[in-house]
């Protein structure tokens, strides 16, 4: 490994292309020379509806994508300095397991149905990190805690099945948190959840990204959900940054019409209850053009 | 794609939902089944064993124009295959040429009509149910149930002893023993067809049921219907020869299991009476299930997430 | 609890319901033989006019068809399975358990070896990245399940019996030593084992390929675990779960193929004996083994949904109550 040079950010793409393979002959460019920063500390929303390739540039930096030969990776990815893009599994094997810790969206299919959480939320603890045997396990509790889970030994002991959807994605979090990760990438953390639940969920998320001082690269389709929560926003639309500032300055100016449009749903859903992204057409074509302009 | 815009939509939202969004193109369009046609006819193995199978097809069909009696006694016993006799002579001096091209008329017969039988049964009685529920539902699954706890082959057999065995009633057990596999997919599709938007409107709006059956979940059923019903050809061929194989079927007019039966008393000496109608149960059976598995990939392509 | 109580209380009487059904179709089946029901029953054998009417009178051939029908169902479910009046009125039964040893003796190491080589293959297919390596286990799996199971069997009697002389052609003994050889069981059990491996192998490489495109691969991938640890503690332990039921399964193709590959090999196994009296009419033994097989089937899916119960948790919970915890 190389080491980590000081004035490196803890996260710098550039120029990232991700294609990805749609059907037997069909290809997609799911991400198109993105570039992005996140600093030690710092907490980035990325913001976009589906197919903006914001989630597909998260799996990017965790080295999660389909490891199908079809899938091709251009452009730059460092993780506190260290080249990622072209790297060996076993190196990125190593930035999973104790650099970058992952949330997906539906706590049901992301944990394994086979598998007690505690042996689950274990794995995630690099080996010899907290001793072995007792020790572990009461690490495992305490992460099952940090989570917001009550009783730990209890929840440790039960199959995902047995838990409530919030419960759920209390152990993803613990999952993610047990490696003490740099970096927490959260890929719409709660979507997957009821609305009263969802705001308890971004609570813990919340605190437990600020009590072990990670890096939060929070994904969501919801402005609304990443307002509050980040310091930095990147709005992305047809798999590139469309936008990118300060949150508050992107919520108070935005630059680009896509932003505008976004924003204007999202008052108008608090306003009279119109869907989210009613994003007129015309705007739509406007869109679509600049991406062959572009390209 | 007309049938899909019957599903209301607000008048106010051209709102995309997650799945039509640009980009995340995830479409099964019905103009997809002429492609996936056309895959299927690209593939490699489409062109090996399609051309396989018609020629198997056409043997049987304008052979017998070609050969000599199957029957005829006229030439030495156990010959080897040489250029007079391709297929050498079996144990009562018959041309094994001629036996082998009638004896595929036969396996290739039971084949082909228990496989299109078990696809209509299969259309009706399922599509009945899973539309339907109720009790013809329940009354499908049982009957499935029923057929994997007795094997078709042991069914036949009993059958055969009791009732006689003929080529007839041995086709109609095994189409009434293997309908359910066609029964099951096309139950399921019709299970979930009935629940979608569009044709519960079509419900409300009075069209027939059965209207609905035809012109939606049918072809909606199609492609896994063939894939089932290709593969039951291979598989009413492969029982068929092992009740051939056991004496079930018409001795004087045998299929290709049939003259593995006969030649079973021959191994030592004359291995082509066992090897060569064999070999042919071998390609006809691996033709009709890689081309099964060939319209499966075609229409079911998997993509994308390989991990 | 009572979930679970309920569940195989269904279950169990399902089973029997349709062990009920199959003797009742086993039964009209005999009622449509053509010609006189009394030689239906006891085959082609001479009758004497005295034995006639015993028979007549055992199954009440002049009662009512109802009646008839309760007569016989009583029977079966006494465990009277009649008399095999080809060979000295013997019981069926009797016949029938002497043989099934005979049979098991080739069918479990079949069962066995077709499940266990399944697993591997289809999950060496699964994962590797080899494309000739998966291409050519699914390549040869699709073809020797398109092989008539009992002309491999003539196929292996002509390499390996006859052409190189290794192995015998015929029988579980020598001519006349008692007790079964285990060069005679080679060629039976490779025979048996080949087509369910073929079919099992397929099976598990599509449940390991599904399971390994599963959500929780993804988390599991995002712990840093290495591709071998993935695959052994993730993918392998859901995907194979399928693999319960389709065993279950195979059991019931293996025991009713024994008839084909028991006839290849002269084993003499219940298949057999189901040959021969099919061959001889002897009906009663027809029947007999064939409600034999079907409450072996019954019984070994039932098994089959216990074990499926046990193995996966989800199930589990229909057996135990659940406790709910909450934050």
């Amino acid at each position: 490994m190389n080491a980590p040079q000081d004035e490196a950010p803890l996260v710098s793409v550039e120029g990232l292309q991700v294609v990805l393979p749609t059907g037997e002959r069909s290809e997609v460019e799911a991400v198109r020379r993105v570039d992005l920063v996140i600093r030690d500390g710092e907490r980035v929303g990325v913001v976009g509806e589906s197919g903006s390739g914001k989630s597909v540039t998260g799996r990017s930096i965790a080295g999660l994508l389909p490891t199908s030969p079809r899938v091709r990776v251009n452009g730059s990815i460092r993780i506190s300095g260290q080249e990622m893009v072209g790297a060996p599994p076993a190196a990125w094997d190593e930035i999973r397991r104790s650099r970058v810790g992952m949330i997906f969206q539906d706590p049901l299919t992301f944990l394994n149905p086979t598998m007690r959480v505690g042996r689950q939320v274990a794995e995630s603890i690099p080996p010899g990190r907290e001793g072995d045997g007792s020790a572990r396990t009461r690490a495992v509790h305490r992460f099952l805690e940090q989570a917001g889970l009550e009783r730990p030994e209890q929840v440790a002991a039960r199959f995902p099945h047995e838990l409530s959807g919030g419960m759920r994605q209390r152990v993803l979090i613990a999952i993610a948190i047990a490696k003490l990760p740099a970096l927490i990438i959260a890929d719409e953390p709660t979507t997957a959840l009821d609305v009263t639940v969802q705001q308890r969920v971004l609570k813990t998320l919340d605190t437990t990204v600020a009590d072990l001082g990670t890096s939060l690269m929070l994904i969501s389709h919801d402005l609304a959900v990443v307002a509050n929560m980040t310091d930095r926003i990147y709005v992305m639309y047809g798999g590139r940054v469309v936008e990118e500032g300060a949150t508050e300055q992107v919520l108070h100016e935005p630059r680009h019409a896509y932003t505008q449009a976004l924003l204007r749903s999202v008052r108008s859903l608090t306003d009279d209850g119109v869907e989210l992204y009613s994003i007129s057409p015309e705007l739509r074509r406007q869109l679509a053009e600049e991406a062959v302009d572009a390209s | 794609m007309t049938r899909q815009e019957t599903r209301t939509t607000g008048p106010s939202s051209p709102a995309p939902d997650a799945r039509t969004a640009p980009l995340a193109v995830r479409e099964r369009s019905h103009g997809g089944q002429g492609a996936a046609w056309r895959a299927f006819l690209r593939r490699p193995s489409t062109l090996v064993f399609l051309p396989l199978v018609i020629i198997f097809v056409l043997v049987a069909v304008i052979g017998p124009f070609f050969v000599t009696d199957p029957v005829a006694t006229s030439f030495p016993k156990l010959l080897p295959p040489s250029a007079e006799h391709p297929f050498g002579t079996d144990m009562l001096g018959r041309d094994y040429l001629a036996r082998v091209v009638y004896g595929g008329q036969i396996s290739l017969l039971v084949g082909f009509s228990v496989a299109v039988l078990c696809m209509t049964f299969g259309l009706i009685v399922g599509g009945l149910a899973g539309y339907f529920g109720g009790w013809i539902d329940t009354a499908m699954v049982k009957i499935a149930e029923f057929f994997q706890v007795l094997p078709g082959l042991v069914l036949a057999l009993v059958a055969a002893a009791v009732l006689g065995s003929n080529i007839v009633i041995v086709g109609a057990l095994l189409a009434i023993t293997m309908w359910p596999g066609v029964g099951r997919i096309v139950r399921a599709e019709a299970m979930r067809i009935s629940k979608l938007g569009y044709v519960e409107s079509q419900k409300a709006a009075g069209f027939h049921s059965l209207r609905i059956l035809w012109s939606d979940v049918i072809p909606n059923a199609m492609p896994p219907v063939l894939v089932a019903t290709t593969m039951t050809v291979g598989r009413a061929i492969l029982i068929e020869s092992g009740l051939a194989y056991i004496g079930v079927g018409d001795p004087s007019n045998p299929s290709w299991g049939g003259l593995l039966n006969e030649a079973q008393s021959y191994m030592r000496d004359s291995w082509w009476l066992a090897l060569l109608p064999g070999t042919c149960i071998f390609l006809v059976v691996l033709a009709v299930n890689m081309l099964g598995d060939a319209l499966n990939d075609a229409f079911n392509p998997t993509i994308g997430r390989v991990k | 609890m009572k979930a679970g109580l309920l569940h195989y209380g269904r279950l169990l009487l399902s089973s029997f319901i349709l062990f009920i059904v199959v003797i009742t179709v086993l039964f009209f089946l005999l009622e449509l033989a053509p010609g006189d029901p009394v030689q239906a029953l006891v085959g082609d054998v001479p009758l004497t006019e005295e034995f006639r009417e015993r028979i007549m009178a055992a199954y009440g051939l002049d009662k009512p068809l109802w009646e008839r029908y309760l007569i016989y169902l009583g029977n079966v479910l006494r465990g009277d399975l009649g008399y095999s009046f080809a060979t000295n009125a013997e019981p069926v039964l009797d016949i029938i358990l002497s043989r099934a040893g005979n049979t098991l003796a080739i069918a479990m190491p079949s069962f066995i070896l077709s499940t266990l080589g399944g697993i591997v293959l289809g999950s060496i297919a699964a994962r590797t990245r080899k494309r000739w390596l998966d291409g050519g286990i699914s390549g040869i799996a699709v073809g020797l399940f398109s092989i008539p199971n009992f002309w491999f069997g003539m196929l292996l009697i002509m390499v390996f019996s006859i052409t190189l002389g290794w192995l015998p052609t015929h029988g579980k003994s020598p001519y006349g030593q008692p007790g079964i050889y285990w060069e005679y069981m080679v060629l039976p059990i490779i025979t048996m084992a080949t087509t369910e491996l073929a079919y099992k192998a397929r099976i598990a490489r599509s449940a390991v390929i599904e399971s390994l495109g599963q959500d929780y691969i993804d988390t599991a991938r995002s712990k840093g675990l290495s591709s071998r640890r993935v695959l052994w503690r993730h993918a392998l332990p859901n995907g194979l779960l399928p693999l319960v039921t389709v065993s279950g399964y195979s059991l019931g193709f293996i025991l009713a193929g024994s008839v084909l590959v028991e006839r290849v090999f002269g084993w003499p196994g219940m298949g057999l004996l189901f040959v021969d009296a099919i061959e001889r009419k002897n009906n009663m033994v027809v029947l007999g083994i064939t409600i034999m097989l079907t409450i072996t089937i019954i019984i070994v899916n039932i098994i089959t949904d216990v074990i499926y119960g046990i193995v996966d948790p989800r199930l589990r919970a229909r057996l135990a109550p659940k406790q709910e915890v909450t934050t």
